[in-house]
């Protein structure tokens, strides 16, 4: 599929609903778990915000802020406009086209800011009818760009990997370590990197990195997470400061059991669910049950943006079906009490075959001389 | 200047108490408070990722991840609330100087509504302009709409003026600004690609402490710039690049234009950014700034980016007051410290912007950074 094919069905959904016009709304604030609309309509990453106008006809035009980004906007979609007045080009837009409100509908608008948003619904005459289900819906699948972009994001994240296991040592403070390794993710091609990272010898969890310094005996883990072109893919991995105890190697091992366990289960027709329940059936089985759920863990994975957070959580309660070309991490990051949180996990492309991970090495416990 | 947001914040975000010392916070609440009405009993701020300059004033935390609320009352202890799970407190406590363990935010209105009930008083609050419309609607029923006007008008003053602390922040973020600035002319001397260049200048931000440093380029010799999005290998003469770093809360930025061959262009530009510094004083009104910048110019077509302003002051976020548009009809004051700006986009083809970061005096300006 590619993006006009994508469109081509948003389009399909549009004219059921008797929508002649749709406008896909995204603000500045380019955040992994926000769909973007924008994105998903045009692959356009904005500086400002932007409008996609999406026509029943099949036009697509952009607006986009602010107005010195008319270059690059144009590049992605003909004719785009760049412009430091937003609202004002875009109710210039529509009093041209002169549709009732009744047939516009709108995606991303609620995420927009409160003045933002007041500011559209006075523009259009009329309720607007939100969409952004049917967005979602129809943007399931990664299109072959962006499967390509997320097969190059899966490579940068595990040559950062690489990077990180030559530099990383006692005495750095984590925040030094995860903007090394930011800065290089960016040099291979990255232009964001979600980085999740963590270290101690019994974390609870991961989070936002600090200026705690690395000690020898330390597990530091973390999910690196690069975009390409706005496309995102994830891998999570633990990090032994010096010799890990036996109870950590047993129980990653564990864990990549488990992982392994649930990637068999993401393929066509399965449901996401049983993505979940294999991985913590083999944690049940273990005597781990009360750590499958929350306060401890809530999901085994999720979708990747930029763009379309679907096919959704890998969770107990996500009963969405699997279909070729949707594109999600299963990690089945846990705490456990021996050990304290540890992280594996893999980028997974669904194939007509099943699970592809996108990576060339599935996770294992890294070691590193200290 | 815009930028592209990042999805995460990575960088040292740590409260660095021997920059500013909580004596400092007291005194920018003491400040505060004696300029607020009386009868407003405590003050809240909201931030996010993109817009948290509020927030950061009161209380040195930038919210690297999601959503975050301060309610800091006249009397009693400050308590910072942040979207997260409860075991991401801990880091998030790292960041401020209130002691009072931070608390997990779900809504700003839900927290909002509990200190409503417990102080019986009005709330000023302030922040919060990406605030979506239902959250929005939510916090305005609870905090006192002329309170909140009015405390806006004040932090937005109190953070005009930067103090001395403040001030010393922003020399040693120009200090790395430069560093930054000598590494983009090193690699681009060197013959190295464009974005290749423009990574190693922000690496070195990275490795001197920043919270924070983005950049803008241009592949066309400065005629248009843009964010990074894949990597250039070509080699690109003029380089015009913006870059900025985030220390300690607050930015510093700059515009690099570098050229190996002459580039009459970037001569003009630096021409009418010398007088624009030169006339940068106390007083000075933002449409003489720019008939100052015009005249440096002589007739010369100013650069599309920087066309209809002269430059914004800049601190807690990269825009802030003053805005020194030709029609905004700002006066500078002394304690302002402004990013100018002088671009020049010639028939010839040329193309150049470049800037300076300035603290404005009674007498004059001080120049912290330029081209």
């Amino acid at each position: 599929m590619n993006i006009q094919q994508r469109r081509d069905k948003v389009i399909d959904a549009m004219k059921e609903q008797g929508v002649e016009l749709l406008l896909g709304f995204h603000d500045n604030g380019h955040f992994i778990e926000k769909p973007h609309p924008v994105m998903l309509l045009s692959h356009f990453k904005s500086v400002g915000d932007s409008v996609a106008m999406l026509g029943a006809d099949g036009g697509l035009h952009l607006i986009t802020s602010p107005a010195w980004e008319a270059e690059r906007a144009a590049e992605r979609v003909p004719g785009a406009v760049a412009t430091d007045d937003l609202i004002g080009e875009l109710g210039r837009t529509l009093q041209k086209r002169k549709i009732p409100g009744n047939r516009i509908a709108v995606a991303g608008l609620a995420g927009m800011p409160a003045a933002f948003e007041t500011a559209v619904r006075k523009l259009i005459d009329g309720e607007p009818k939100g969409v952004d289900a049917i967005v979602l819906r129809e943007t399931r699948r990664k299109t072959e760009e962006e499967i390509g972009r997320a097969r190059r994001a899966a490579d940068i994240a595990e040559k950062t990997q690489e990077y990180m296991l030559s530099i990383v040592k006692p005495g750095m403070r984590e925040d030094d370590l995860a903007a090394e390794l930011r800065w290089y993710s960016k040099s291979l091609g990255a232009e964001d990197n979600f980085y999740m990272m963590t270290s101690g010898p019994h974390s609870m969890a991961v989070q936002t990195p600090c200026g705690r310094v690395l000690e020898k005996g330390d597990l530091v883990i973390g999910e690196l997470t690069p975009s390409y072109e706005g496309q995102m893919a994830q891998i999570c991995r633990t990090v032994s400061l010096g010799p890990a105890s036996e109870a950590v190697k047993v129980k990653y091992a564990l864990l990549v059991h488990a992982m392994k366990k649930g990637i068999a289960q993401a393929r066509p027709g399965n449901r996401m669910s049983q993505v979940c329940n294999a991985i913590n059936a083999e944690l049940e089985a273990e005597g781990y049950g009360q750590y499958c759920h929350p306060p401890h863990i809530k999901r085994r994975g999720h979708g990747l943006g930029f763009g379309s957070g679907l096919p959704g959580d890998v969770a107990p309660d996500n009963d969405i079906v699997l279909e070729e070309d949707m594109f999600f991490v299963i990690h089945p990051n846990q705490y456990l009490p021996e050990t304290g949180y540890m992280m594996c996990g893999e980028p997974t492309l669904i194939t007509a075959n099943g699970a592809e991970t996108l990576t060339r090495d599935m996770a294992r416990l890294y070691e590193v001389a200290v | 200047m815009q930028t592209m947001h990042s999805t995460l914040l990575i960088g040292h975000y740590d409260w660095e108490p021997q920059h500013l010392p909580k004596e400092e916070f007291d005194a920018r609440l003491a400040e505060l408070w004696k300029r607020l009405p009386a009868n407003a009993a405590a003050i809240a701020a909201f931030g996010d990722r993109r817009s948290n300059s509020e927030l950061v004033y009161l209380t040195n935390f930038v919210p690297k991840l999601r959503d975050a609320l301060a309610i800091i009352p006249r009397s009693g202890e400050a308590r910072l609330y942040v979207a997260g799970a409860g075991n991401m407190m801990p880091i998030a406590a790292r960041q401020t100087w209130i002691s009072t363990p931070p608390r997990p935010l779900s809504e700003p209105g839900k927290a909002l509504a509990e200190w409503k009930a417990a102080i019986n008083a009005p709330i000023a609050f302030v922040g919060g302009e990406n605030l979506r419309l239902a959250l929005r609607n939510s916090v305005d029923e609870l905090v006192d709409a002329e309170a909140a006007r009015q405390a806006g008008e004040v932090i937005r003053a109190l953070m005009r003026n930067k103090r001395p602390r403040e001030l010393a922040v922003i020399r040693q973020g120009c200090a790395i600004l430069r560093a930054m600035a000598d590494k983009l002319k090193e690699a681009h001397g060197a013959g190295r690609g464009v974005t290749a260049a423009v990574i190693e200048a922000e690496r070195v931000g990275n490795k001197m402490g920043a919270q924070e440093v983005r950049s803008l380029l241009s592949l066309d010799g400065g005629r248009t710039l843009r964010p990074f999005l894949v990597p250039v290998d070509k080699v690109v003469d003029p380089l015009q690049a913006f870059l900025s770093v985030r220390f300690n809360g607050y930015w510093a930025e700059g515009h690099v234009s570098l050229s190996t061959a002459a580039n009459p262009a970037a001569d003009k530009a630096r021409a009418a950014l010398q007088g624009l510094v030169g006339a940068a004083r106390a007083g000075a009104k933002a449409a003489d700034l720019d008939k100052k910048l015009k005249d440096g110019l002589a007739g010369s077509r100013e650069h599309p980016v920087t066309a209809g302003s002269v430059g914004t002051g800049i601190g807690l976020s990269l825009e802030e007051a003053p805005r020194l548009s030709v029609s905004s009809g700002e006066t500078l004051q002394a304690g302002d410290v402004c990013s100018l700006r002088a671009g020049v986009s010639d028939e010839g083809g040329h193309h150049a912007i470049v800037s300076a970061m300035v603290a404005v005096t009674a007498s004059g300006s001080e120049v912290l950074w330029s081209s």
